[in-house]
């Protein structure tokens, strides 16, 4: 039905996306057309391998990588399309058919639409932010500046001299670029540059825009990597208590029942500050206090399916343990995961963000929605544009999710 | 509402199922103070590395080390610990040398006037709520009540403090930034000491309540909703009772029995100090405590506030569920 209507239609939200991802790569060319050469120039140095080049792989430059290699895919998968029409795929497995299934009944254009965007920009933010997010630039004149208003940083000149044709030099020399998000290679416009604080700057005169569009991408990724692996540890520990033994049962549920007894923000807090630093132990941390309600969802889910005929079928089938779970159970349980899922993404989301902004969460040079609404709470009396930008987001973002998940849970239990 | 002469016989059942259900929440305090100590002291982090000189000589910071217990292999200073919490003594502070009982004894009382009031703030704006929107549903109200509760919901309580501070405090300057009394609180005459600690707790109570209260108020409007469904509210309608005593005498009481285990969850992790907003307005409450005692791996402080804490959790909790019971023959399971 969808796809005879698709295919009369004129794809227009294809279209505007493209053309928004078409007009990121015109504004920001010097930046992707500087990634490009990287890649290219990498690729070189590596094959031809002559040379020693310490900082090849450095994260200030193969962000960019990603975000480009991102931006590629992305346009190709909004374009195929376009331009190769088929109806859409039946194939996979049964628990990714009922993922799918789950969530085109969750599809709601508006918390998508939202979702959508903001996870582009998540994943486009170093193409996207206007300035470097770490730069400070001359605090005289950048500190606390309001929205709108206009400050100076200053440039390098990095490609100050003559065309070499040695690799290794040009591709030290992009990737500097890159690491200092300069657009420009020209001499002329090395020095002071004006740079437009359209969100307004930070106490160190950094851009808030900057900070927000890469805060998003650490945000984003922490809360759902740290959701993806609550949800695995939960539902293993879920599958252990109603599979397992009687001993794991009553361990498992007791463990549970612990960690559930543990408020949930001092174990958070408390286990952070020891782990923390690091960006994996905040993941884990995150993990480790996130994965109980899951744990009891899938133990209550499977107490009700083991009863079923089916799977009462199938055992007398003879079907082993692993199939029965693999075949039965789980895809059974996708629905109801599909659901908690979401709610997880935004629960971590807000744990993350409550942890920067006590300041235990990622650590400061790098921003993240959490730790810039801990930072502006020092200068809230002068400045409050500091706190807006990642505060609306997250409260966006987390409006989304419960959105999602709220028509999910209406559309998986019809 | 529910006549307190129904249930009097069952008095002594009801004292009863609530000891019953503490004593079965026992194992699990157990295995939080188990886990709470293990994991304060096994991660890494030694509370001496900066508290003792590193310019210090090595026999003297042995000393003092010893003088703490903290040379013991791990399983003697749990064993020490346990024998000291079982005559109600958590030890002393590594920081302040004062002992942990009597901090959390001055930090308790501020947590829990913060979070009793902003309790009852929730349950009265969620009531509000909730029966605003049931008086019309799908009508222009409930669907604004909806929509904003959604917003309130979604925004993390730290950013509308963070708002609110903003507007009201910094913008308009009409209320106090923080803390839970003015500097010379101890001069003012009590009246005047109440006013000035009310007057503190306004914008604080509001960043708790206000988000929450939405949140509530969507899970009292869906159950009176459906408790308005059921038929002996038709019932009651049919025998001509007003609207007013159809809501507030049947459908409300019905509703409530529901909400009342939620509101137990919520008021459990509200006295246990809110963590992030006692930070932002500066409150002494378990909250900052807490914080203050992990940023200087205060050990006893530390294992102290957090099994106070869970200790709270746990028998709102286990109040909630008896009093469920107490309410609701039906879910009364002998």
């Amino acid at each position: 039905m969808t796809t005879a209507q698709s295919r009369r239609r004129f794809p227009w939200s294809r279209v505007l996306a493209l053309a928004a991802l078409g007009s990121l790569i015109a504004i920001r060319w010097e930046r992707f057309s500087d990634t490009l050469a990287s890649m290219a120039l990498t690729v070189g140095v590596v094959f031809t391998g002559s040379h020693e080049t310490p900082g090849l792989w450095r994260w200030e430059h193969t962000q960019f990588w990603l975000a480009t290699i991102t931006l590629i895919v992305l346009l190709w998968l909004l374009a195929r399309p376009i331009y190769f029409p088929r109806r859409p795929s039946t194939s996979g497995s049964a628990s990714m058919r009922s993922i799918r299934l789950a969530f085109i009944s969750a599809a709601n254009a508006r918390a998508a639409l939202v979702l959508c965007v903001m996870g582009s920009v998540g994943l486009l933010a170093p193409l996207l932010a206007p300035n470097n997010p770490l730069e400070q630039g001359d605090l005289s004149s950048n500190r606390l500046r309001p929205p709108a208003s206009s400050g100076w940083y200053q440039r390098g000149d990095s490609d100050v001299g003559v065309e070499t044709a040695d690799m290794v030099a040009q591709l030290q020399r992009v990737n500097l670029r890159l690491a200092r998000f300069e657009a420009t290679g020209d001499p002329e416009h090395a020095g002071r540059t004006e740079h437009l604080f359209l969100l307004g700057s930070d106490a160190v005169g950094r851009d808030v825009l900057s900070r927000a569009i890469i805060g998003t991408r650490t945000s984003l990724a922490i809360g759902i990597v740290a959701a993806f692996g609550a949800l695995l540890l939960g539902t293993i520990a879920g599958l252990g208590a109603s599979l397992g033994t009687t001993v794991v049962n009553r361990a498992v549920t007791w463990t549970t029942d612990v960690f559930l007894s543990i408020p949930s923000i001092f174990l958070v807090v408390a286990l952070a500050f020891f782990v923390g630093g690091s960006l994996w132990g905040l993941i884990a941390v995150l993990v480790l206090s996130g994965w109980m309600r899951t744990a009891r969802i899938v133990r209550g889910e499977m107490l009700h399916l083991r009863e079923q005929e089916f799977i009462q079928a199938a055992r007398l089938l003879g079907v082993s343990r692993i199939r029965l779970v693999q075949r039965h159970f789980l895809p059974n349980l996708v629905p109801v995961l599909a659901t908690s899922t979401v709610l997880l993404i935004s629960e971590m989301l807000l744990a993350e963000a409550a942890l920067g902004f006590l300041g235990f969460g990622v650590q400061p040079p790098l921003p993240s929605w959490g730790n810039m609404l801990g930072e502006a709470i020092t200068h809230l009396e002068r400045s409050w544009w500091i706190a807006a930008a990642p505060g609306t987001c997250l409260t966006i973002f987390v409006l989304a999710l419960h959105h999602t998940a709220e028509r999910s849970e209406a559309g998986t239990r019809f | 509402m529910i006549s307190s002469r129904t249930y009097a016989a069952q008095r002594r059942p009801i004292l009863l199922a609530l000891l019953l259900r503490l004593a079965a929440a026992v194992p699990v305090l157990v295995g939080m103070v188990i886990a709470v100590f293990f994991i304060a002291h096994i991660l890494p982090g030694d509370p001496f590395a900066h508290y003792v000189s590193p310019t210090l000589p090595a026999a003297v910071a042995e000393q003092a080390r010893r003088a703490f217990g903290l040379d013991q292999p791990l399983g003697m200073q749990f064993l020490t610990w346990v024998r000291h919490v079982l005559v109600w003594d958590f030890g002393v502070s590594y920081t302040t040398h004062q002992s942990v009982l009597s901090m959390i004894s001055q930090a308790l009382p501020v947590s829990l006037i913060l979070g009793s009031s902003a309790f009852i703030v929730q349950v009265f704006l969620a009531l509000t709520m909730a029966l605003v929107s049931v008086h019309r549903p799908g009508g222009r109200l409930d669907r604004l009540l909806s929509a904003g509760g959604m917003v309130l919901y979604a925004t993390p309580s730290y950013f509308f403090g963070i708002l609110l501070l903003a507007v009201f405090s910094f913008w308009l300057g009409i209320l106090p930034s923080g803390h839970w009394q003015s500097v010379d609180a101890s001069a003012l005459p009590p009246l005047v000491l109440f006013w000035d600690r009310a007057v503190h707790l306004v914008l604080p109570v509001a960043a708790i309540a206000i988000p929450r209260a939405a949140a509530f108020a969507r899970y009292l409007r869906s159950s009176l909703l459906r408790t308005l469904e059921r038929p002996f509210i038709l019932a009651a309608r049919s025998q001509g009772l007003s609207e007013r005593s159809v809501i507030w005498n049947h459908a409300l009481p019905n509703a409530l029995m529901s909400a009342i285990s939620l509101g137990g969850l919520e008021l459990g992790t509200l006295l246990t100090g809110t963590l992030v907003t006692e930070t932002l307005f500066a409150f002494p409450g378990m909250g900052r405590l807490t914080v203050a005692a992990v940023l200087s791996r205060d050990y006893p402080l530390l294992v102290g506030c957090t099994i106070v804490s869970g200790c709270l959790v746990i028998v709102a909790n286990s109040i909630a569920d008896v009093l469920h019971a107490a309410l609701d023959p039906r879910v009364r399971t002998e």
